[in-house]
């Protein structure tokens, strides 16, 4: 019968393994879960995205000359 | 060339003589010192040597390597094989954006490149000035005031210029939320409905209601909900002047005073040319008799006040006076010019004269150091020109002298300059303080179930022993209407979105005879609603009712059935309509009731408010923040005060006696105890203000103002109590030295341009110049200069550059400007003005501190006399873009180049940053990009969208690295150029407007053609009083300042400037002889 003279240090690389996967989560939990600034500004704005600009066309615009004001 | 005329050696003194000088021998006779600060002043031995570097220590420090992180190459290589591991994934998926066009389907009221301007109104404050503002391709890029409306004539504060940002702000409020969460309209509607119907009282609490619309809005709100009570306040509400005309004349509409007929001004604690109550017009009005291009003969200012104010810089005549003093001041004018003089039938008056017997003038000046001298011209003045002078007492000061200011002008005669024409006119009236307290009682006994504030911030800007922010946590039904999140909607469980004035409708009446329109010029950016339709769905109890046209449809239903036809014109209704929103306004017949006649019992009658030997307190408007609600706009927090030149803070500025009295200096903090309330603030030692005097400004200090407005400052509003002898007036305050220290940052020893470095040819260097009126009027040319300052011959002087000397390529247009230094006021509109038309960005204090302000245009301040008694002028300082400019010279990438037409440009992706050229320019105006500023400010705030969005799309957007400065508006200059190609003529001088000179609101800056020699502007450049600044030096500048003329009865006494003596034209023909 063969015997396994080699289970201690497999027991600990699996703990090793364990212990780095258990940080790697935490790491990537923190990152995306916790307010790191250096990934998001401080400035919430969630619809930056949906602003669109359009002249009201209610508004009555003026018919000056424009040559003086750029 | 004869060596000896350049040896000028021992002209200058050499730093190491220069010793402190003792206050008594500040100015010593036939000869200026101008000053800009206590250091500078005093010779402070670390100010001179500041000022012999460039830049800042600060500025120039490097690195220390050692102290920086060690990166092992294992680190390095591990590090860059993962960033380009990354950089690889990251473009992997590179999409394609197609190419750039313009628009699929073009918008009829667009043209791409070109812009649209729509008349509109400012709701920056209850002013209501009309605006005209700039889009481009549907975004608002620009705000300057409307130049056909009446009341503004196109000009608007810094508030109204900054507005812009406030429609960008990446913090605005961008959905109803309820309790935090976010919520929909209908949601809302639903649950305040049911609110407003089971509520047995409720509360608005509004700013004033200039909106005659609105008002109907609010008519009908409190037609559907009887138990409504509507209570409007503003910080400064003009209350003590309009409650003291009241009791004089009956009324409380107010007429509008002639300020440009009047000849001698006397403005007690009044800062009516910055600060109080419709100041662009004043200063408008002011300025348009200190005009030495026209005949018209100059005004004369006197200014007595205990703070130091914007008006008082600019007086002729200035005399510091303890606050609470000036009350007892003004009853010893009436009693020397009615009891003395008798210049009135009112001396007849037996009520009076018990009255004249109190107050003697001669005891009083004596008494309190005024200058005897002064106070006889005041009093001659006075009584010459009677029905043509005018007394104007502050905003802040109370009912009271309002009372005894009104009989003064009554027995002056100077009713005469009240217009019989324009009244103020109130929509609305303010809530009184009885009203306002009744809302906290009724708050804090849960009477009240429901309050609306709309766009209001009481938590913050009310008087703090009201205690609002703890009465409103009993009330059950907590309602907020605002642009962004404040103090108030921290407090409010349902918070609602409203349109900035670029997105809604209004209407505006402060005035008789004057209505101003408020059109959306863009729609809706975010999930917003205009308040005043939220509330006509709350009073119709549909929530079905919305749509977003409904208050448009109401406002010109409102117009059509009461403006169309009270007004009666001659086209229909639907001309009619867009003809005024063209316009912006409606100006029409509107004859004001008579002006009444005074009501002496109220005089006689006036209890007089008493002085004290305690401190003043004088709170003040914040110079650009106003009541603090724009305290989250970058540009108007980075606007330096024109007084003490301080940036992002409000301070204590106390006067050199009192810092001596409480054992304190620059930024240490005083304790001030008002009543019950007290604060700790940093104090600023300024120049000319009285003893025993603190003037602090409110509007800073936000506790949820967004990530640029909160923690700025200090809350002075938790210094206003209901006990003062007016909202801003406290005697009775007690003052002592407080615990540590904090830093105010001022810019006003930065950028020095009489820097003893660059002090080549004499000490003084006469930057600034200034005269008399009266010395003027003999001899125009009494300041010109001869060839010869200080024993050297300019004409002998080498150029710095010869073969440039005549310039034969200057043949068409070549551009320039003219700086009347007798217009300019120091108000700092034209720095706010430049930042928005040129994009220059906020750049936070800790790097206004290190010189590292950006702005384009600057003010500098400069005191001359006794720190007491100082005389300030006011010198607006850009790019002069010389002929020979020095810039050029040393740039060894040629990004500074001259144009044909005279401009110093700049070529931006030229520039390598060697920053040469700012070291050689002699003005101090060139400024360098040391760091991305937009995505260093506020971590990255200012270039968030939609920020982006609001910068001008003609200039560049400048980043790190890059040198920067005025470029004449070199955008508007293209623009006219281009519109006059298309003409097919040649541009002319007057087809152009600079930022700067469309903003200023006492019209001090011109812009035009100097070779154009039919021209006003050439006339105005080649006026008798025309120099340019450091012209010595022969760089050539291309803009002339016209000197200041004093409208004083005795002599400046300055050596070289208006003593009589031979001039240039005398001096060649007295040679040839």
């Amino acid at each position: 019968m063969k015997e396994n003279t080699n289970s201690s240090s497999k027991k600990i690389t699996r703990k090793k393994f364990f212990i780095y996967a258990g940080a790697a989560a935490a790491g990537v939990y923190s990152l995306t879960k916790l307010p790191f600034e250096i990934f998001k500004s401080k400035v919430e704005n969630s619809q930056a995205k949906e602003v669109k600009f359009k002249e009201n066309s209610l508004a009555v615009k003026r018919t000056i000359n424009t040559k003086s004001n750029g | 060339m004869d060596k000896k005329i350049f040896d000028i050696s021992d002209k200058i003194k050499k730093d190491d003589e220069i010793q402190l000088v003792p206050q008594g021998d500040i100015e010593p006779k036939g000869e200026v010192n101008y000053w800009r600060s206590f250091k500078e002043l005093y010779r402070d031995p670390e100010f001179i040597k500041a000022k012999k570097s460039e830049f800042t220590k600060e500025q120039l420090e490097k690195p220390d390597v050692s102290k920086m992180g060690g990166l092992s190459r294992r680190k390095f290589l591990a590090l860059f094989s993962a960033s380009a591991a990354l950089a690889a994934a990251g473009c992997n998926d590179y999409r394609d954006k197609g190419e750039i066009i313009p628009y699929n389907k073009k918008p009829e009221e667009v043209t791409v490149g070109r812009p649209n301007f729509y008349a509109s109104a400012c709701a920056g404050c209850s002013a209501g000035c009309g605006t005209l503002i700039r889009t481009r391709e549907g975004r608002p890029v620009k705000v300057d005031g409307n130049p056909e409306h009446p009341v503004n004539q196109g000009k608007i504060c810094a508030i109204g210029q900054a507005s812009i940002m406030s429609l960008y702000d990446p913090e605005r409020l961008k959905e109803p939320t309820v309790k935090g969460s976010k919520a929909k309209w209908a949601d809302v509607d639903d649950k305040i409905l049911a609110d407003l119907k089971n509520a047995k009282q409720i509360a608005v609490v509004a700013n004033a209601i200039t909106s005659p619309t609105f008002k109907k809005v609010m008519d009908e709100f409190v037609a559907a909900y009887p138990n409504t009570k509507i209570y409007s306040y503003e910080v400064f509400d003009n209350s003590t002047r309009k409650s003291a005309w009241q009791k004089c004349y009956g009324t409380r509409n107010m007429p509008v005073v002639k300020l440009e007929e009047a000849k001698i001004i006397l403005a007690l604690e009044s800062d009516f040319l910055d600060t109080d109550e419709g100041h662009i017009e004043n200063l408008r009005k002011f300025a348009y008799n200190r005009d030495v291009m026209s005949d018209r003969e100059f005004n004369r200012l006197y200014a007595v006040e205990g703070a130091m104010t914007v008006t008082g810089m600019n007086a002729d005549y200035r005399m510091r006076l303890k606050s609470d003093l000036i009350e007892e001041f003004v009853h010893c004018l009436i009693s020397e010019l009615l009891g003395k003089k008798k210049i009135s039938n009112y001396a007849t008056d037996g009520r009076l004269t018990p009255i004249f017997g109190r107050s003697i003038l001669d005891d009083f000046a004596k008494k309190n150091n005024l200058d005897k001298k002064i106070v006889e011209n005041l009093v001659n003045d006075l009584s010459k020109a009677q029905g043509e002078s005018i007394v104007i007492a502050g905003d802040k000061m109370p009912e009271s002298t309002h009372i005894a200011v009104n009989f003064l002008n009554e027995i002056l005669g100077n009713t005469k300059l009240y217009s019989t024409e324009a009244q103020g006119f109130e929509v609305m009236a303010l809530s009184s303080k009885d009203d306002m307290n009744a809302l906290v009682n009724d708050m804090r006994s849960k009477k009240i179930d429901v309050v609306i504030h709309l766009d209001v911030n009481p938590a913050f800007n009310l008087a703090k022993n009201y205690k609002y922010d703890e009465a409103l946590k009993n009330v059950n039904t907590r309602v907020a209407f605002s642009e962004s999140a404040n103090e108030t909607t921290a407090l409010c469980d349902y918070v609602l979105p409203v349109h900035t004035s670029f997105e809604g409708w209004g209407d505006y009446k402060t005035r008789t005879g004057v209505m101003t329109l408020q059109q959306p010029v863009v729609n809706p950016l975010y999930n917003t609603r205009q308040k005043e339709a939220v509330m006509l769905v709350w009073v119709s109890g549909k929530k079905e009712s919305y749509r977003d046209t409904l208050y448009h449809e109401y406002l010109m239903d409102n117009w059509e059935k009461n403006v169309y036809t009270s007004i009666k014109p001659s086209i229909d209704f639907k001309r009619y309509w867009f003809a005024a929103l063209q316009d912006g306004f409606v100006s029409y017949a509107e004859k004001p009731a008579a002006n009444p006649a005074f009501i002496t019992e109220t005089f006689v009658n006036n209890a007089r408010t008493n002085s004290t030997n305690d401190f003043v307190l004088l709170l003040q408007k914040h110079h650009s923040l106003g009541d603090g609600k724009h305290a989250n706009n970058g540009w108007l927090q980075e606007l330096p005060n024109p007084i003490s030149k301080i940036v992002w803070d409000n301070y204590a500025a106390i006067s050199i006696a009192s810092a001596k009295e409480l054992g304190v200096k620059d930024n240490d903090k005083i304790k001030i105890t008002n009543g019950g309330l007290s604060l700790e603030v940093p104090v600023f030692i300024q120049a000319g203000l009285a003893d025993k005097v603190i003037s602090i400004e409110l509007g800073g200090g936000r506790k949820t103002g967004g990530t640029i407005g909160t923690g700025n400052g200090f809350d002075t509003y938790s210094l206003m109590s209901a006990a003062g002898t007016s909202a801003f007036l406290y005697n009775n305050v007690k003052v002592e030295k407080g615990s540590g220290t904090y830093e105010l940052v001022s810019t006003q020893e930065h950028h020095a341009v009489d820097d003893p470095v660059t002090k080549d040819i004499q000490y003084k260097r006469d930057i600034i110049r200034e005269g008399t009126y009266e010395e003027y009027r003999k001899k125009p040319k009494f300041l010109q200069k001869d060839d010869e300052i200080h024993g050297i011959r300019l004409d002998s002087f080498p150029s710095i550059n010869e073969s440039t000397k005549e310039h034969p390529y200057y043949t068409g247009v070549k551009w320039a400007m003219v700086l009347d230094m007798n217009k300019c006021t120091g108000c700092n509109y034209c720095t706010i003005a430049c930042n928005v038309e040129n994009n220059i960005p906020v750049v936070g204090k800790d790097q206004v501190k290190v010189n590292r302000e950006m702005h384009w245009i600057r003010i500098d301040r400069y005191y001359a006399g006794t720190p007491d008694a100082p005389r300030a002028n006011f010198q607006p300082m850009l790019c002069q873009h010389c002929d020979n400019a020095p810039c050029e010279n040393v740039c060894p990438v040629a990004a500074t180049t001259h144009s044909t037409d005279g401009i110093n440009g700049m070529a931006y992706n030229r520039c390598v940053g060697t920053r040469y050229c700012a070291n050689n320019c002699p003005y101090k105006v060139r400024r360098f990009n040391y760091f991305n500023w937009r995505d260093r400010v506020g971590d990255g705030f200012y270039q968030t969208d939609p920020m982006n969005y609001m910068y001008n799309p003609e200039v560049t957007v400048r980043s790190r690295g890059v040198m920067e400065k005025c470029t004449f508006c070199l955008q508007r200059i293209m623009d006219a150029k281009g519109v006059a190609s298309y003409e097919g003529r040649r541009v002319k001088g007057s087809d152009v407007k600079t930022a700067c000179q469309e903003a200023c609101p006492a019209n001090a800056i011109s812009f035009g053609d100097m070779n154009d020699k039919k021209s006003e502007f050439y006339q105005q450049r080649m006026h008798p009083l025309g120099y340019g600044v450091l012209e010595d030096i022969k760089v050539k500048p291309n803009v002339t300042y016209i000197s200041k003329l004093r409208n004083i009865l005795e002599p400046l006494g300055i050596e070289g400037m208006g003593e009589e003596k031979p001039g240039k034209d005398e001096k060649k023909e007295e040679k040839k002889h």
